[in-house]
């Protein structure tokens, strides 16, 4: 197209026919006519076309160029509306400056929204669950501050009443200032996999109840004895009130003391029997602020005489300054009834100097409260230590080997981690490790779900 | 020996049923003293102090049982009564079979706790007045001349004065007259008491 072009525009030129061939005898070869002066006026203007030939098909290049890549464009982003749209995800922008947000059809139907409604921050949270809702602002606010992203997940509430399971990923973008200018995010329903989840929660916690059922016959000495002691002196201050009442002179201040005495007594029977149903009771898991030496403390005051009559010794050594742990005590008892009812069993045929049981409390890096239990048993045979957490294996000859496998099941339930491994000089420990506070910031670790959760959202309790 | 008022003892490592058991007894009228633990118990009580101890089974260091074999081995043994949170039938078996005057079930009603202490404390009195005529017969059978010592060893053994007489190669008359001091010496009337005596001294030392 360019030679021709060229050859075209050659028709213009002032040159005779003869100028390109020899015309004569007389017309040397070397003397072309073509070439001298007007010739390098040929070829600027040919360099020019072919640029200018260059230039205009590089703008139609380009213009194609573009048109493929809007409507790659196009098709990337159907593409996207489709994943989307199949895998339920809602899309949203929220534009931080102007306070506005665009969202897709499916984030406003997983929000329980009209099609055209605005979904507004404020919008945003109405429909979050009231006792999620500071939650979800803080972790949300804490992304805009540090300008990075967040994950939250949460429940809602829809316009039915319903209560849904959602989860939002948000990625914040900074403007040229340098400050939170959009946040770009994606929302999903995820209620089936989070109530598949919380039903295995319950499962769990039946099967821990079960099991602390079964415990009763191993505590049912102990629950005695620490009855027994306030019902002995409940008793005994009673008929001796009774008698000092019966005599001519009444020593009253003294009848008020052995009265005070008979109401602590009753009292502390009392705290016998609220430990008792709270270990007996079957319920969802709490996640509650815990302090890891008061669960300690209590155990091993249940267990008191039990430990007595076995003539263990025990050795507490907690670290008062642990920060508070979260989790449902009454799990975490049983945790450490477990391991401490073996660590008996461990010691049973020992050396009576040999019987020392110590527990132990300490921080852990990184933000972990590790609780130890050691024993000064014979340790555990090499070939055991593998199969120690599997179900059904037991060394007791009563036992149905479930106790470690249920006390890992509910350490992890916490977010922590069971192990044992024998002592060097004799004996096994086991320590289990429980997430504490400082806690990790929320985009860090997934939410646990707790059963109290579950009640709510299938609407028992709210 | 001693004269001292009958006390009880209460050993219990737990302050309220301590307290409430000293209140009780000390409506019925007794004299108590209390400790905590075993050890405490041992390291600070008189012996001399006749009555009754009223022990916990379960206690932590040293248990019930425990101090009742130390209180065996001293030989002054105090009456126990054994108190316990659960009926342990192998240990009850063990602290009777070592002399345990009682063992009580917590909670005990103040009758059977009462009862139990006047008749331990009873026990100790007569234990200590027969101990008291077995150091006295002791002390008596020391002051005995080795003559009289051997009449006395052939009149328990159940010899005639003449068996005795010819054993010894002396005369009738002298076996008699040895007899008849070593009787005085050691204060008995008849030949049954000495007998009874001598056979409780021999109990005791055995011990």
């Amino acid at each position: 197209m360019v030679v021709g072009l060229g050859a075209t525009m050659l028709c213009g030129w002032p040159v005779s026919p003869q100028s390109f061939g020899p015309a004569g005898p007389a017309a040397p070869v070397q003397s072309l006519p073509i070439w001298p002066s007007p010739g390098w006026h040929v070829v600027g203007w040919l360099v020019m076309f072919v640029l200018l030939a260059v230039v205009v098909a590089g703008f139609a290049l380009e213009r194609g160029g573009r048109r493929r890549a809007e409507s790659e464009r196009l098709a990337a982003e159907q593409h996207m509306r489709m994943a989307a749209s199949a895998a339920g995800v809602g899309l949203w922008m929220r534009d931080l400056a102007r306070d506005t947000s665009w969202s897709n059809d499916q984030c406003r139907m997983i929000l329980g929204m009209g099609p055209g409604e605005v979904t507004d921050l404020g919008k945003r949270l109405e429909v979050v669950h009231p006792e999620d809702r500071t939650r979800v602002a803080a972790a949300i606010d804490d992304a805009i501050k540090r300008g990075g992203d967040y994950s939250v997940r949460h429940r809602i509430v829809l316009p039915s009443g319903d209560v849904r399971w959602i989860v939002s990923h948000g990625s914040v973008r900074l403007g040229r200032d340098g400050k939170a200018a959009t946040v770009w995010g994606v929302t999903a329903d995820v209620t089936a996999p989070v109530r598949a989840e919380l039903d295995a929660e319950v499962n769990r916690n039946e099967l821990a109840h079960l099991s602390r059922v079964a415990m009763l016959g191993q505590l049912s000495g102990s629950i005695a004895h620490e009855l027994n002691q306030p019902l002995t002196a409940i008793l005994s201050n009673a008929q001796a009130a009774l008698r000092f009442t019966s005599a001519p002179t009444v020593d009253l201040e003294g009848v008020r003391e052995i009265l005070r005495d008979i109401v602590a007594d009753d009292q502390r029977a009392g705290e016998v029997i609220w430990r008792l149903r709270a270990l007996f009771e079957r319920g969802e898991a709490k996640s509650e602020p815990l302090v890891t030496g008061t669960l300690v403390r209590d155990v091993v005051r249940m267990l008191r005489s039990d430990l007595i009559s076995r003539n263990v010794n025990v050795t507490l050594d907690l670290d008062p300054t642990l920060p508070a742990i979260h989790g449902d005590a009454v799990q975490l008892q049983q945790v450490l009834l477990n391991l401490i009812f073996n660590a008996c069993e461990a010691m049973a045929n020992s050396e009576r100097s040999a019987r020392a049981l110590l527990i132990r409390t300490e921080l852990s890096a990184p933000a972990q409260v590790a609780v130890s239990v050691v024993d000064g048993g014979p340790g555990i045979a090499p070939e055991r230590l593998q199969k120690i957490f599997e179900p059904f294996v037991s060394s007791k000859p009563l036992g149905i080997g479930l106790g470690l496998v249920i006390s890992r099941s509910i350490v992890a339930a916490h977010g922590g981690r069971l192990w044992c491994a024998n002592n060097e000089v004799r004996g096994a420990t086991f320590t289990f490790t429980i997430p504490c506070e400082p806690a990790p910031a929320a985009a860090d670790v997934p939410d646990r779900v707790t059963a109290a959760a579950l009640v709510a959202t299938k609407g028992v309790l709210t | 020996m001693s004269h001292s008022e009958p006390t009880v003892f209460v050993v219990d490592d737990d302050l309220s049923v301590r307290r409430s058991l000293q209140r009780l007894l000390q409506s019925a009228g007794w004299t108590t003293e209390a400790y905590d633990s075993a050890e405490e118990f041992l390291r600070l009580r008189d012996p001399a102090t006749p009555g009754c101890v009223i022990l916990d089974v379960a206690m932590p260091g040293l248990d019930g049982l425990e101090l009742q074999q130390r209180l065996l081995a001293e030989g002054m043994p105090l009456p126990v009564i054994f108190l316990t949170g659960h009926g342990d039938v192998s240990m009850s078996v063990q602290a009777m079979r070592a002399g345990a005057t009682n063992f009580l079930c917590k909670p005990v009603g103040e009758e059977r706790l009462l009862a139990s202490v006047a008749e331990a404390v009873a026990a100790d009195r007569t234990f200590r007045s027969d101990n008291d005529d077995l150091i006295a017969g002791r002390e008596r059978l020391l002051t005995l001349t080795p003559r009289e010592r051997q009449v006395l060893d052939r009149v328990v053994a159940g010899r005639l004065n003449k068996q005795t007489a010819d054993e010894l190669g002396t005369a009738l008359k002298t076996v008699k007259v040895h007899r008849a001091r070593m009787m005085h010496k050691m204060n008995v009337k008849s030949l049954a008491q000495l007998a009874r005596l001598i056979e409780r001294m021999g109990v005791l030392s055995t011990h």
